[in-house]
């Protein structure tokens, strides 16, 4: 059967399309209660997901992804909360907007603007996928082996406190991705002699640790949120005047969040910050904005939808994770022994036009459900925290246990959810720690690799054209939050703005 | 361009010593750590002759080792390198971890540990029924509803549909015992 054909209809099954369904509501959900984050959600489901077949189960957890993404932006508008980190910027013409008393008119900006980057960027993901993976068929281990190490140096750029930091916690990530047997050699390494790590680190608790618990625990110290709740009303289509004032931000807003999704390690969150920078840019109304100006609310909701789609795009096709979801996604494929890059799109073609059809239905069906739930969705909020944590605690424990039904797993959860709290504390992200984790195997195996193929020497790897190229990538992309801030300060002392004092 | 009158945060950061001595720790141990884990790579078993002309098992964690411990030589100069960034990591710990989580991290632990003996349905029941009493929450109802009600639909979703082993612990208190599953 035509691949094309396949892979829509098996999405078209109801018990598919009522994974789905599921995937939007849960996304939705967690995108919009502040604290709670789609890749902490696809981390909890991953355990469960293992019972389903491989396609339906990342078709679930890529509805999720879009969902979680919009999900965000219903409680930034009505509580200038918002629930997820690419939904701030929204948050600053949104809730504005939400207090003139249309908060109905903010809301259908947002998801219309969600929905044609979305689709946007998923048109770009079905094409661009696979051409990419066909480039990327051409490429041997070395290639590989650079393109590995660029994605991980672009972990310095993460969206986070510190590119220092990303970076260590990346190191320590493929430093525990060594743990276990090596393979070429069958050599136990860093086991202590323990049964359970000798097949390596289930990643599965440790990212449950690192996204849920960690969490769990900078929760417990927050005092309830006192809210001041605007009036949801209806969600209302944006109007004519509207449209047409920001079609043009929008069809930018969505290139650009697509392109930004694509490049490894850059997610939503940059996307989103960059879409309403941009929107105001290129606005005839710069001095509207923070006021409630639509622009304001569609730059952001545009570019960081779109970027899901174009984080799709180096998972699949390379193998190369596009934002923490997609890493998590990546994580999902390899527990179902699929092998995320060019070979997977050879040999099962269906599975790219699968999670375009998973995907475009999300985009939709979250128009539906916000349409019809917004005011439900930001009710949701008045769960309280001393009920929400408990509940996730028991998915966190549930969910370690069930991958391999042994508790030295919910054991590894805690300890990295300890870890990964003071890590939180002093800067450490859980994201890069999770992607070095996923990275530092195929790292590992293409260095080996390259390193038989040309007689142990560093210098004939670096000869070949690509890998030049993806190390002189390399390097840029590590100088490159430092030039930026010692180019910030040159610019600043020039224009005699330079630090206090100095 | 006027003065503005620093914060209290912001006169306490400004006062801070140089290097910081929270970042000059986390850099210790990372060293520290660094070290006992290239000891470790000492300590593995030597590959057989035939494959010992390819990389070895130790040369990819030496080689990440040395790239961590680089990083963590520099860290203590972020203050100096990225101030603007190294304030917000700055602001987000200075203040002092609350009792509330050192309380929840030794109920984590001790969840933990009892879990095995305890089984997955009782774990789950204290856990609904004990956390919400330790953050704070007084609705003694809310809470013992939620505890059973949330207990039973995991159990149902997860143990009776979805087939996932649940530890029966010294009790043996299984799915089997709920009326209705």
């Amino acid at each position: 059967m035509d691949p094309v054909i396949q892979g829509m209809s098996m999405m078209l099954d109801p018990f598919n399309l009522g994974l789905i369904l599921v995937g939007v509501l849960i996304g939705v959900l967690v995108g919009a209660l502040p604290g709670l984050s789609s890749p902490m959600a696809i981390s909890l489901l991953i355990p469960f997901s293992i019972t389903l077949e491989p396609i339906p189960a990342i078709a679930m957890m890529a509805a999720l992804y879009c969902a979680g993404t919009f999900g965000g932006s219903i409680t930034a508008i009505l509580i200038n909360a918002p629930g997820a980190p690419p939904a701030a910027a929204t948050a600053l013409d949104g809730y504005p907007m939400a207090q003139r008393g249309e908060a109905g008119r903010a809301l259908g900006i947002a998801a219309f603007s969600s929905v044609v980057g979305g689709v946007i960027s998923l048109v770009i993901f079905l094409f661009a996928a696979p051409s990419l993976a066909q480039v990327a068929l051409n490429f041997t281990p070395p290639e590989y082996f650079a393109l590995s190490i660029f994605a991980l140096s672009m972990l310095a750029s993460i969206s986070g406190k510190s590119s220092l930091r990303n970076l260590i916690a990346g190191g320590i990530g493929v430093l525990l991705s060594t743990v276990g047997i090596h393979l070429t050699t069958g050599i136990e390494r860093f086991t202590f002699n323990s049964d359970q790590l000798s097949e390596g680190l289930n990643f599965v608790p440790v990212l449950i640790g690192l996204f849920a618990i960690a969490e769990l625990l900078n929760q417990s110290q927050a005092t309830e949120r006192v809210v001041e709740r605007v009036r949801a009303g209806v969600m209302k289509l944006p109007s004519r005047e509207d449209f047409r004032l920001i079609w043009g931000t929008v069809l930018r807003s969505s290139g650009l969040g697509t392109f930004i999704g694509i490049l490894p390690a850059e997610g939503s969150t940059v996307a989103a910050i960059m879409g309403y920078n941009e929107a105001k840019r290129w606005s005839k109304n710069k001095e509207q904005f923070g006021t409630g100006c639509p622009e304001g609310i569609a730059g952001p909701e545009a570019a960081n939808n779109a970027a899901t789609g174009g984080a799709m795009v180096p998972t699949l096709a390379l193998g190369i994770p596009g934002s923490a979801s997609t890493a998590l996604i990546m994580a999902a494929l390899v527990m179902h022994g699929l092998k995320p890059g060019p070979y997977l799109l050879q040999k099962q073609p269906e599975f790219i036009y699968a999670l375009f059809t998973a995907m475009l239905i999300a985009n939709f069906a979250f128009l539906i459900i916000g349409f019809a739930g917004a005011k439900l969705f930001a009710q949701i909020t008045l769960i309280p925290r001393t009920i929400l944590w408990p509940a996730v605690l028991v998915f966190a424990i549930i969910g370690s246990y069930a991958a391999s039904s042994s508790f030295f797993d919910v054991w590894v959860m805690l300890i990295s959810g300890i870890l990964g709290f003071f890590m939180l504390r002093f800067g450490f992200g859980p994201a890069p720690l999770i992607m070095g984790m996923i990275l530092g195997k195929i790292v590992e195996e293409t260095f080996s690799q390259s390193m038989i193929l040309h007689d142990n020497s560093i210098l004939a790897i670096a000869e070949r054209p690509i890998v030049m190229f993806f190390f002189a990538l390399t390097l840029l992309s590590l100088a490159g939050p430092f030039l930026g801030s010692w180019w910030s300060k040159i610019k600043g002392m020039s224009l005699g703005t330079g630090p206090q004092g100095e | 361009m006027s003065e503005q009158t620093p914060s209290p945060d912001e006169k306490r950061r400004d006062a801070a010593p140089f290097p910081d001595p929270g970042d000059l720790l986390v850099s210790a141990l990372l060293l520290a750590g660094a070290g006992y884990l290239y000891y470790l790579t000492t300590q593995f078993e030597e590959p057989s002759a035939l494959l010992g002309e390819n990389v070895g098992p130790a040369d990819f964690p030496r080689l990440v080792i040395y790239f961590v411990a680089i990083l963590a030589i520099i860290l203590p100069f972020e203050s100096r390198l990225q101030p603007e960034r190294w304030q917000k990591i700055w602001e987000g710990r200075h203040k002092p971890v609350s009792t509330l989580t050192w309380i929840s991290i030794g109920f984590l632990v001790v969840v933990s540990l009892a879990a095995p003996y305890l089984g997955t349905i009782i774990t789950m029941v204290l856990v609904s029924l004990l956390l919400p009493l330790v953050w704070g929450e007084r609705r003694i109802g809310l809470v013992v509803t939620f505890a059973v009600l949330f207990t039973l639909a995991v159990t149902w979703v997860f143990n009776v549909i979805l087939k996932v082993y649940f530890e029966p612990g010294i009790f043996g208190v299984t799915a089997k015992l709920i009326p209705f599953f």
